[in-house]
């Protein structure tokens, strides 16, 4: 179950368009070489996780490490961050899947966002109304996805033709290879939220397998899509499309496999909005619980729903979708994505390093060489976020601003309001602390 | 360190402030668990029974299959049930550790939100 809740997290309806990229960079049919390689790297991510959530298993998860690490200030700016790049992932997700049902549906294009604010409208309400995907279910929607995916590229390689250079991504600059890895790492991306999972898992090995396992699950199915689709669908045409993954369906099976894949993109949504806003809003909720962000994001409904956070939550991922609807830059998302995951991994690797150092007791999982593996994560996944900030994630003889740009104003805002609204809001607390409840205890000479 | 006297008398006064609620009892209609409590500067276990959104009893020792397991010092244990401090900020410093499903976790959490609000 939580090897489907870690394979859920992180194959989203983005990740089609994250093959794209990947494509772009890796001389098309030999895209199965990036993915296969960064799957190597996240292996070694996924090995620092579980022992973090070894030493702190906790739903804090990647915050309560950074604040133990490296102090609260820091894991504030960080998470607030990381929220704003999910939000603006569900809001790409959302328009992605707007766009798909727009197509198929055959309307004018102007719908489209029609299409985006109804379905972000519909997770706001089942939020609202407690509606839950229960365990079991959210696990039969990934093995769906995972099967769909995976049976319809499977067939789709089988049908390619010809001898293309399956081994070709070699033959290019180290620059172009390290920029395809890059993207490739996006297609793991939130994997490790399951560690959010510890304190429901009741085996200690269940969280560090899970670990382990998603990502497989993942390379097998990017590696089959990627190769289907660059092997059968024109580069010219799913380079330019928000929904690749249905022209890969309609060139394996015809309208039918168009609808196929359009029915798996649906039910990706299912899990990203139910996922996506759950993990988000508690959070919000948490935060303001802490003091973190005003108290109104801390408010219940009578269903024990952050009503106020999945509401903003919902707001925003209508702007943010908007911002894509008109600047059609849903790709730039995909490298901020990538972005952030390398500097959340490089993180991880700090984390380890420095309670290794201390020598925090270590109840669970302990990777081997784990101080070597650290390092090493530092030395790949800095220059990979320096280097993933500026490629254009369409066009690779390129070079971009924007996913600096975006990811600079991210982190200003962050940091703005930690300096600016945080204050105020620890003092207000502070300042409004009520009279000690609990009697003074005298105790007798 | 707080002894089991201290614990029973903050308990007794979470229990009467969690019944008398009623938005809480209202939201919380629907909940009955087992709640298990280790003391983690102590041996001090204690065991609370919620029925229906209601606090039915709190027992010394383990009883019962839990729902949810709670640990930490003795002291903070009062003063969570005294209302004396949040619980959110010591979990997410790792000083309250809570084994339960996310939402049994959110709940026990949300009683504090709602009957003291900051």
């Amino acid at each position: 179950m939580a090897s489907a809740i870690s394979v859920g997290l992180a194959f989203a309806a983005l990740d089609f368009l994250a093959v794209v990229s990947v494509a772009s960079y890796s001389k098309s049919i030999s895209v199965w070489i990036p993915i296969v390689i960064s799957s190597l790297l996240v292996f070694v991510v996924a090995g620092l996780f579980a022992e973090l959530n070894g030493i702190y298993p906790s739903a804090a998860g990647v915050r309560l490490y950074m604040q133990k690490a490296l102090g609260t200030n820091f894991a504030v700016v960080v998470m607030l961050a990381y929220s704003i790049t999910i939000i603006l992932a569900i809001a790409a997700d959302a328009f992605i899947i707007g766009s798909a049902i727009n197509f198929i549906s055959g309307e004018s294009s102007q719908l489209t966002y029609l299409w985006i604010v109804l379905l972000l409208a519909a997770a706001v309400i089942s939020n609202l109304m407690g509606v839950k995907i229960a365990g079991w279910l959210e696990a039969l929607i990934t093995l769906i996805i995972v099967l769909g995916v995976g049976l319809i590229s499977g067939f789709g390689v089988s049908k390619i033709v010809g001898h293309p250079n399956y081994l070709g991504f070699f033959n290019q600059s180290p620059v172009r290879i390290f920029q395809a890895l890059i993207f490739a790492v996006f297609l793991y991306a939130a994997f490790e939220w399951v560690v959010t999972s510890a304190e429901e898992a009741n085996n200690k090995k269940t969280i560090p397998r899970a670990l382990f396992i998603a990502p497989v699950i993942l390379l097998v199915i990017c590696v089959l899509f990627g190769v289907a689709l660059t092997g059968l669908v024109k580069f010219s045409s799913f380079h330019q499309s928000p929904y690749p993954q249905l022209l890969l369906g309609k060139a394996v099976f015809g309208r039918v496999g168009e609808f196929l894949m359009l029915f798996i993109t649906l039910i990706t949504a299912i899990n990203t909005f139910n996922g996506g806003f759950m993990v988000a809003s508690r959070f919000l909720y948490a935060a303001a619980r802490e003091g973190i962000l005003p108290k109104a994001f801390a408010k219940l409904n009578l269903k024990f729903v952050p009503s106020f956070a999945v509401i903003s939550l919902g707001l925003l991922c209508m702007l943010g979708a908007l911002v894509v609807y008109l600047t059609k830059q849903w790709l730039v998302l995909v490298s901020v994505g990538s972005v952030l995951e390398a500097i959340i991994y490089a993180i991880a690797g700090i984390c380890v390093l420095i309670f290794r150092k201390r020598k925090i007791q270590q109840k669970g999982f302990k990777m081997f060489f784990g101080n070597v593996f650290a390092v090493l994560v530092l030395i790949i996944f800095i220059p990979m976020a320096l280097l993933g900030a500026f490629s254009n994630p369409k066009n690779p003889s390129q070079f971009s601003l924007l996913p600096a740009a975006v990811i600079v104003v991210i982190f200003f805002l962050a940091f703005i309001y930690s300096k600016t609204v945080l204050p105020k809001l620890v003092k207000s607390r502070q300042s409004a602390a009520v009279k000690r409840r609990r009697p003074t205890k005298i105790v007798a000479q | 360190m707080a002894d089991w006297q201290d614990l029973e008398e903050s308990l007794a006064e979470y229990q009467k402030t969690c019944n008398s609620n009623e938005r809480l009892r209202k939201m919380q209609k629907d909940w009955s668990k087992i709640i298990h409590f280790k003391c983690s500067d102590n041996d001090i276990t204690f065991t609370m029974e919620v029925v229906n959104g209601e606090i039915t009893g709190y027992f010394p020792g383990f009883k019962g299959q839990p729902d949810i397991i709670v640990e930490t010092d003795s002291e903070t244990f009062c003063d969570m049930f005294w209302g004396d401090l949040n619980p959110v900020s010591r979990y997410l410093r790792g000083e309250i550790k809570v084994k339960g499903s996310q939402e049994d976790i959110m709940r026990l959490d949300a009683i504090s939100a709602i009957i003291w609000p900051d």
